[in-house]
């Protein structure tokens, strides 16, 4: 069964991918890799997005290959080009793409390396499989496979757009997390949305069932754990492999491809875009990079409403941090055993634990729960690390103030809450606000991460726009910028603040009235 | 009932005990002075009064309340016996008439203008009316502590408590506190003060206690205990606080300090501008030159002999004592004094009115009227 569709599916295929490249660049123009096969490149350096299996195909037919694990297809692409990898190996699909894109810098291998299936997974037991395995087996015999194929290698992106979900949804919802950055397969389109051939089947795949598909992006190193810890229902595609298999249940392949190699592109004076690439001004380029960037498919909007996410993670955890580390000064200022041994515990973990991890057990085991959203659980893990830092900057900052300022207020009468509140804790705080704020704009920093759990943040906005753009500096030095700036106005808004709450003179009539 | 009554109040801390069997009673209107050595107990026995250190044992009574029981509302009795620190101890983020007005706003419900209408009155009262809307940071030390007393004030206790208010304060700075002190003593507060001024205890307290031994060793008037003290530990305590002394244990003393040491003691005394180069002039030609140089002379080495120097208020009968028991020195200066440096021998001589020496080896030089 599994064989059959598959030789009929290659033929198909094989036509497009050479339709594919004809329509980006013309035949004689196309860029010459450096190296004519695998075997020639023995003992060199190839670098894989992490979590893919590529290396096992590699490894067996090149001998003595080291292999470095890079977070997408586009820091791969940027690694050959830069000379800190010989070879970047992925589906020949999306390898074709990037060769197009970049120019005439890069080249792929004319022999694809192996032929493997393309699949989508479930957790072990699901249920669901089934009816989803005859769904694909409908959508292959009803010819809707191999047009969805053809649509989505079409050079032509205005095609390349997803139905809307208007059928009838008995079954309720599925949810579906793929990676995002491999086009044509998934990825971000307009508005930071996740279209391609995975997320066009899945719907498809979902009508047949009677369900509604609710898409996430969540790389490629996140998506098993997630359909394993059931934040998920299902993910996808990704290359049957036997080890993989143990993991979780594959469907019926959906798509047999192939898998390549980029390499360097042989200097080819004569290629029109090379040189056309080489003759650019600079400013010319930097423009082109920006339009690339910001303008097409309005991926300005990607990047607002990243800003928007990393400014709202940062902000509600900041204010939450600040109430838990309050919270932990007045647990160990009581002086009794076991709130101490709770706040001292709290700093240890916290402080033993890389955020990215914290991050990452909240999301897959803590919070494994379908309703909370990523968004919720980066809130919680940085609040509870800022909780930390801050608790620790205020009890120092506490510790700091005289003991007799304390024992005056309790001479003059006042109870000793009202002493910590009125005389003990303003003048700690006007001592350690500053550090605090500073401690907040590295917390809207540090978020930064929170792409881990498949969360649109900035960093993440500008990690998708370069697996469409595969120009992997523009991007990067434009989200730097926007994070530097946001940072800059952070930091006067917090100068701004602190002249408020420092002990400025206050008018006689504040006082009287 | 007196107002305050203690009871075989004991206070230790790990193994040291400072007090360990204090009994007296205050009555309103008293001004009572608490005076004894450094680590005596006396700033233990204050903190105690309201509470800040928790007695070991014994039983502080304050118009009769039970202050060790343990369901006294603590807060409402602070509340009528405020406290002033050494450290002033003014609330740094709030200027000097918020830290008057807070406690009785939050304490005592005065609105914002009755608070603040107390505040200034206080403010005027001890000199600081001006200073109102400045920051503490920018007082002086004396300026402080009167914006202390001032908040102290506000709360219109029935007891003042005064913890060493000027051990932190320059000569200048004291006498200002001390005024505003005893302006307020006439007025009939009722005040306890720990302290080292010996003028205010003398002058204005009413009653003097001497803490010695972990008990009130000796209490009475001023004049009983400073002119006619009836114990040897008082009196020695008195002596000692009324004179300066210095010890002589080096062929090279360290000068600076000891001048330092003795500008001190004039300032703390009064001493008129003129009174303090003579007695500056003579120690340094009678020590400096004289002393120092009959022992090396001599060639003795191990040396410690010390010297004291008494007066009265504004440096009137100037004493200079130089105690030559179990020296080989035998009294050089000023019995006889050597010939060979004529300018100090004509200083000493200018200086001093007679000198004498007793049988055991103190020898005393009584200087002129200056």
């Amino acid at each position: 069964m599994r064989l059959r569709k598959r030789s009929l599916l290659l033929i198909a295929l094989l036509c497009l991918s050479a339709g594919l490249s004809f329509a980006v660049t013309a035949e004689d123009d196309a860029p010459e890799p450096i190296y004519q096969t695998a075997e020639e490149m023995a003992g060199m350096r190839f670098a894989y997005v992490k979590g893919s299996v590529y290396d096992k195909y590699v490894n067996s037919r090149v001998e003595g290959a080291t292999e470095y694990f890079y977070p997408s297809l586009s820091d791969c692409v940027a690694a050959v080009e830069a000379g800190k990898v010989d070879g970047a190996v992925q589906r020949s699909y999306a390898l074709q793409l990037a060769v197009n894109r970049r120019g005439g810098t890069v080249a792929m291998l004319p022999e694809s390396l192996s032929d493997m299936e393309e699949e989508y997974f479930f957790r072990h037991g699901d249920p669901r499989l089934e009816p989803f395995n005859a769904a694909i087996a409908k959508l292959m015999a009803d010819g809707t496979i191999a047009e969805l194929t053809e649509k989505w290698a079409s050079a032509d992106d205005s095609i390349k757009t997803l139905p809307r979900q208007d059928w009838e949804a008995p079954n309720g919802t599925l949810k579906f997390v793929t990676t995002g950055t491999l086009e044509p397969f998934s990825y971000a389109g307009p508005m930071g949305a996740p279209i391609g051939f995975d997320v066009d089947l899945a719907l498809r795949i979902c009508k047949e069932m009677g369900y509604r598909l609710e898409t996430e992006m969540i790389g490629m190193d996140g998506i098993v754990a997630a359909v394993q810890s059931g934040k998920a229902d299902f993910g996808g595609t990704l290359t049957y492999t036997a080890e993989r298999a143990k993991a979780v249940d594959f469907s019926d392949s959906v798509m047999p491809i192939s898998v390549s190699i980029v390499v360097k592109a042989r200097q080819k004076g004569t290629s029109a875009t090379a040189s056309a690439a080489v003759n650019q001004g600079f400013w010319q380029r930097i423009s082109n990079s920006f339009y690339k960037t910001f303008v097409v498919e309005n991926r300005w909007q990607l990047i607002l409403r990243g800003l928007g996410t990393t400014l709202f993670i940062g902000v509600c955890s900041g204010v939450l941090g600040l109430l838990i580390g309050f919270a932990t000064v007045l647990l160990s200022r009581t002086g009794k055993a076991v709130p101490r041994a709770i706040v001292t515990g709290y700093h240890a973990l916290i402080g033993g634990v890389p955020i990215v991890v914290v991050l990452m057990v909240f999301y897959y085991i803590v919070f494994n729960s379908r309703g909370i959203s990523g968004v919720t659980v980066a809130i919680l893990a940085f609040a509870l690390a800022f909780g930390a830092n801050s608790g620790a900057t205020m009890s120092t900052a506490i510790r700091g103030i005289d003991v007799v300022q304390e024992e005056s207020g309790l001479a003059l009468g006042y109870t000793r809450w009202q002493t910590f509140r009125k005389i003990v804790f303003p003048q700690a705080l006007e001592q350690c606000v500053s550090q605090l704020m500073g401690q907040f704009v590295s917390l809207v920093k540090d978020t930064s991460v929170v792409g881990f759990i498949a969360v649109l943040d900035l960093t993440r906005a500008g990690d998708l726009i370069r697996a469409r753009t595969l120009d992997a500096f523009f991007p990067l030095l434009a989200i730097a910028l926007i994070y530097f700036i946001v940072c800059r106005i952070l930091h006067m808004i917090i100068k701004i603040v602190m002249n408020r709450i420092e002990n400025r003179p206050r008018t006689i009539k504040e006082i009287k009235l | 009932m007196s107002l305050i009554e203690v009871k075989h109040l004991r206070k230790s801390f790990g193994k040291s005990e400072p007090l360990k069997d204090v009994n007296v009673s205050i009555e309103r209107g008293e001004v009572v002075s608490v005076i004894g050595h450094s680590g005596c107990g006396k700033s233990t026995f204050l903190r105690c009064l309201n509470m800040l250190e928790k007695p070991t044992g014994g039983e502080i009574w304050v118009d009769g309340v039970n202050m060790c029981a343990p369901g006294t509302n603590l807060p409402a009795m602070r509340r009528r016996m405020s406290m002033v620190f050494q450290q002033y101890a003014l609330f740094n983020h709030k200027m000097v008439v918020e830290n008057l007005m807070m406690a009785p706003m939050d304490l005592l419900g005065l609105s914002k203008q009755e608070a603040y209408d107390r505040a200034i009155e206080l403010l005027d009262i001890v000199g600081m009316r001006d200073r109102a809307f400045r920051m503490p940071r920018e007082l002086s030390g004396g300026q402080r502590q009167r914006v202390a007393i001032a908040r102290a004030m506000a709360m219109q206790p029935d007891i003042l408590l005064f913890d060493e208010p000027t051990s932190a304060l320059d000569p200048q700075m004291v006498s200002e506190v001390l005024n505003v002190m005893t302006d307020l003593a006439r007025k009939g507060q009722t005040m306890i003060v720990v302290t080292h001024e010996m003028r205010f205890a003398r002058e204005a307290s009413s009653r003097v206690l001497y803490l010695d031994h972990g008990v009130v060793w000796e209490s009475g008037t001023p004049d009983e205990i400073f002119s006619n003290p009836q114990r040897s530990e008082t009196h020695d305590f008195v002596f000692r606080v009324k004179n300066w002394e210095w010890r002589i244990n080096s062929l090279h003393p360290d000068f600076p300090a000891m001048m330092a040491s003795m500008n001190i003691y004039c300032m703390r005394q009064f001493f008129k501008k003129e009174a303090v180069s003579a007695c500056q002039l003579l120690i340094e030609e009678v020590v400096g030159r004289q002393l120092l140089g009959a022992i090396r002379r001599l060639g003795l080495d191990a040396i410690d002999i010390p010297i004291y120097f008494e007066a009265g208020e504004g440096g009137v009968n100037m004493v200079l004592s130089v105690d030559y028991r179990g020296t080989k020195l035998g009294g050089v200066p000023p019995m006889n004094l050597k010939g060979d440096d004529d300018m100090s021998v004509s200083i000493i001589t200018s200086l001093v009115d007679h000198a004498e020496m007793d049988e055991q080896g103190m020898a005393r030089l009584y200087l002129k009227e200056v």
